[in-house]
C-alpha cells in the first residue's frame, strides 16, 4: 500500500470524525411521510405505499434504513406511515378501519384548547388541523397548492391527482370524501389508522377549499 | 460455480420460502420474501467481417432477497443472486444487524461495499437508469463488490431542511488475488476456497452529505491484495471516489469519479481513473429519456476507454420497466475495437 493512499484514508477518516463531532443531533422534526418522499425517491421510484401488508412494511424499512442510513427515529417515523396506511390484510369486505377512524379520539387538543371564542374556533380549529394534517401526509404527494407535484410525485406511478382540477374531488360529498380518505382507493391510501376522524373532516374541508381555487 | 456453493444457495432459498410459507411464529418475525428479475436483449458490434453483430438474450439477473425483523433491535437480509440464467449463483450479501444504539447501525456478515453510490445503491436492474454497467465500475473498480466483515453507519439530521449527514466505516477480509492481474474484478472471489492470503483486512469508508435535492460523498477503500513471494511484503490496492446527484422533479443528475493504484511486483504503480456523467429526465407519461458519458483513462496506456449511452426507460407500473439504450463505444484511433451496442431490457421487481 503506498504512503500516499495511506495519508488519504487517514485524511477521509479525519475528515469524517471531524464533521460527526460538529454535527449537533436534532430529532426528525419531519413526519413519517415528509422523509419517505424525500428520501425513498432518491435512489428508485418509489413503490405504492399501499402495494404490501404492514408487516412486510416493516421488515423492507428495517434493510431500507440501512441503506438510506435513517436515524431510529426517522426509521420509526416512516415505518409508521407505511404500516398505517398499508394494504389491509382483513378481505375488503369485513375492514372496519373507516368506522374505527370515525370514533377515534382527537390527536391534537393541543391546538383547539386555548382559544376562548366559540364562532373563531370552530373556523380556526378546523383549518388549523387540516393545515397541519394537510401539510403532514399530503403534501409530500400532491403538493403544497394540490396540484399532485408533491416532492414524491415524480416518482409514483400513477401520479397524484391534481386536486384543483379534479371533478371527481367537486361531484363526491363530504361523507364520500370521508370514506375515500380514510379507506383509501387504488393508488391512494387509506389514512384511517393513521389520522382522527376531526383530522380526516379538517382534511376534506382543505381539499374542498383547493377543488375551489381558480 | 462449485457444486457444494449451488447445493448451500439452493438450501438457503428453500429455507427462506418455507419459512416464509409457514404459518404464525414466523409473521411475528416479519419475514419479507422479494427480488427482481430481468430479460435482457442484446445486439453486439464485432470485429468479426463475417458476423459484424450478434445477438443474446441473456436472464442477466433473477435475484432472490429475503428480509427478517427479528426483534426491535435485530435484524437479518440475504440476496441470492442467480445471474445469467443459471451460470453464476451466489450471494450478492447475506447479513445481521443491530441498530440499537442512536446514529449507529452495525452489520456482520457478507454485505455490499458502500463505495460512491454505484456500487452498493444504484446498480439493480430496477434502479439503474441505463442498461449496463458504466465501464468505470468494471474497469477501475471492482463493482459489484461485496466481502465478509463489520459495517457500521448511520446519519444524522442537520438543522431543520432536510440536510443530513452519513457515514460509513467498514473492515472487510479484502479484495485479492494474483500478483500483476490485470482485471480488478476478478480480485473480489474471496471466499473460503481462496483464503486471505495477504493476512491483512482492508478499511474502507464513505463520508456523506445530504441536501433536499442533492447529495454528494466522498469514499475510501485500502487494503493488501496479495503479497510478494520472494520479501512477503504487502502489495496493496487503494480507491479513492467521488459522488453526487441532484434531482428536481423528474429530473436527474448522477456522476461518479473512482481513482485505483494497485502495487505490482515489479515496485511499480498500475494506477488507472474514470468517471460517469448521466442525466434522466422522467416526464408524466412515465417516458424517460437518459443519456450518459463515461470515460475511463489507463495511465500509461493507450487503450482507454469512452462510451456514450443515449435510451429511454418506459414504465408499466410502479414495477415494471423497459429500458432500450444504444452505447457508443468511442474508440481511439489505435484502439480498433468495434464494440458499439444496442441494449434492451425488461426489469419487474417483486
Amino acid at each position: 500500500m503506498t504512503s500516499q493512499t495511506k495519508k488519504t484514508a487517514i485524511l477521509i477518516g479525519f475528515v469524517g470524525l471531524a464533521v460527526l463531532l460538529m454535527v449537533r443531533p436534532a430529532l426528525a422534526q419531519e413526519s413519517g411521510a415528509e422523509i419517505w418522499g424525500r428520501t425513498c425517491n432518491k435512489c428508485h421510484r418509489a413503490q405504492p405505499v399501499n402495494k404490501y401488508h404492514a408487516d412486510e412494511w416493516r421488515a423492507i424499512m428495517r434493510h431500507m434504513a440501512l441503506n438510506a442510513r435513517l436515524t431510529p427515529a426517522e426509521e420509526e417515523a416512516v415505518t409508521e406511515f407505511l404500516m398505517s396506511v398499508a394494504r389491509p390484510v382483513v378481505d375488503a369486505s369485513t375492514d372496519r378501519s373507516a368506522t374505527v377512524a370515525l370514533s377515534a379520539p382527537n390527536r391534537l387538543p393541543e391546538l383547539v384548547s386555548a382559544d376562548p371564542d366559540m364562532a373563531s374556533y370552530v373556523i380556526h380549529r378546523d383549518s388549523l388541523i387540516g393545515a397541519e394534517t394537510y401539510k403532514r401526509q399530503c403534501v409530500v404527494c400532491h403538493g403544497a397548492e394540490g396540484e399532485g407535484d408533491g416532492p414524491a410525485a415524480a416518482a409514483l406511478k400513477p401520479r397524484p391527482t391534481d386536486l384543483t382540477e379534479s371533478e371527481l374531488v367537486g361531484e363526491m360529498s363530504d361523507a364520500e370524501l370521508l370514506e375515500f380518505l380514510a379507506k383509501g382507493k387504488g393508488a391512494m391510501p387509506g389514512f384511517a389508522k393513521i389520522l382522527s376522524e376531526q383530522e380526516l373532516k379538517a382534511v376534506v374541508g382543505v381539499m374542498r377549499h383547493l377543488n375551489a381555487v381558480e | 460455480m462449485s457444486r457444494t456453493l449451488f447445493v448451500r444457495c439452493v438450501l438457503i432459498v428453500a429455507g427462506g420460502m418455507a419459512l416464509v410459507m409457514a404459518p404464525s411464529n414466523v409473521h411475528a418475525q416479519m419475514l419479507k420474501f422479494s427480488g427482481y428479475a430481468d430479460l435482457e436483449w442484446t445486439l453486439q458490434e464485432t470485429n468479426d467481417p463475417e458476423d459484424e453483430w450478434h445477438n443474446l438474450f441473456d436472464n442477466h439477473h433473477f435475484n432472490l432477497i429475503g428480509l427478517a425483523w427479528v426483534t426491535d433491535d435485530l435484524s437479518g437480509a440475504i440476496e441470492v443472486e442467480y445471474e445469467h440464467a443459471g451460470e453464476e449463483i451466489k450471494l450478492e450479501y447475506g447479513y445481521i444487524s443491530y441498530v440499537g444504539i442512536p446514529y449507529l447501525r452495525l452489520v456482520g456478515g457478507k454485505f455490499i461495499i458502500p463505495f460512491n453510490r454505484w456500487n452498493k445503491d444504484i446498480h439493480p436492474t430496477f434502479i439503474s437508469k441505463m442498461p449496463g454497467r458504466p465501464p468505470v465500475y468494471g474497469n477501475v473498480f471492482p463493482s459489484t463488490y461485496s466481502d465478509v466483515g463489520i459495517w457500521a453507519s448511520g446519519g444524522a439530521p442537520v438543522g431543520q431542511n432536510g440536510n443530513r449527514v452519513t457515514y460509513d466505516l467498514y473492515v472487510v477480509n479484502g479484495l485479492k488475488g494474483d500478483p500483476d492481474e490485470s482485471s480488478f474484478r476478478g480480485l473480489r472471489d474471496n471466499d473460503r476456497e481462496k483464503p486471505d492470503r495477504d493476512d491483512n483486512k482492508a478499511v474502507g469508508g464513505r463520508l456523506g452529505f445530504e441536501l433536499a435535492n442533492a447529495s454528494f460523498g466522498v469514499s475510501g477503500y485500502t487494503g493488501d491484495y496479495a503479497k510478494t513471494e520472494d520479501t512477503g511484503v504487502g502489495l496493496g490496492i487503494s480507491f479513492v471516489g467521488v459522488d453526487a446527484d441532484y434531482h428536481w422533479q423528474g429530473l436527474e443528475l448522477r456522476g461518479e469519479f473512482v481513482s485505483a493504484s494497485q502495487d505490482l511486483t515489479s515496485g511499480e504503480n498500475n494506477d488507472r481513473s474514470g468517471y460517469y456523467l448521466q442525466a434522466a429526465y422522467l416526464t408524466e407519461v412515465d417516458f424517460e429519456p437518459v443519456v450518459r458519458f463515461t470515460a475511463v483513462d489507463f495511465e500509461g496506456q493507450e487503450d482507454d476507454a469512452q462510451e456514450l449511452g443515449i435510451g429511454f426507460n418506459y414504465y408499466l407500473s410502479a414495477s415494471g420497466t423497459v429500458r432500450v439504450a444504444y452505447l457508443f463505444g468511442l474508440e481511439d484511433s489505435e484502439f480498433e475495437t468495434d464494440n458499439d451496442k444496442l441494449m434492451t431490457q425488461f426489469v419487474v421487481v417483486f
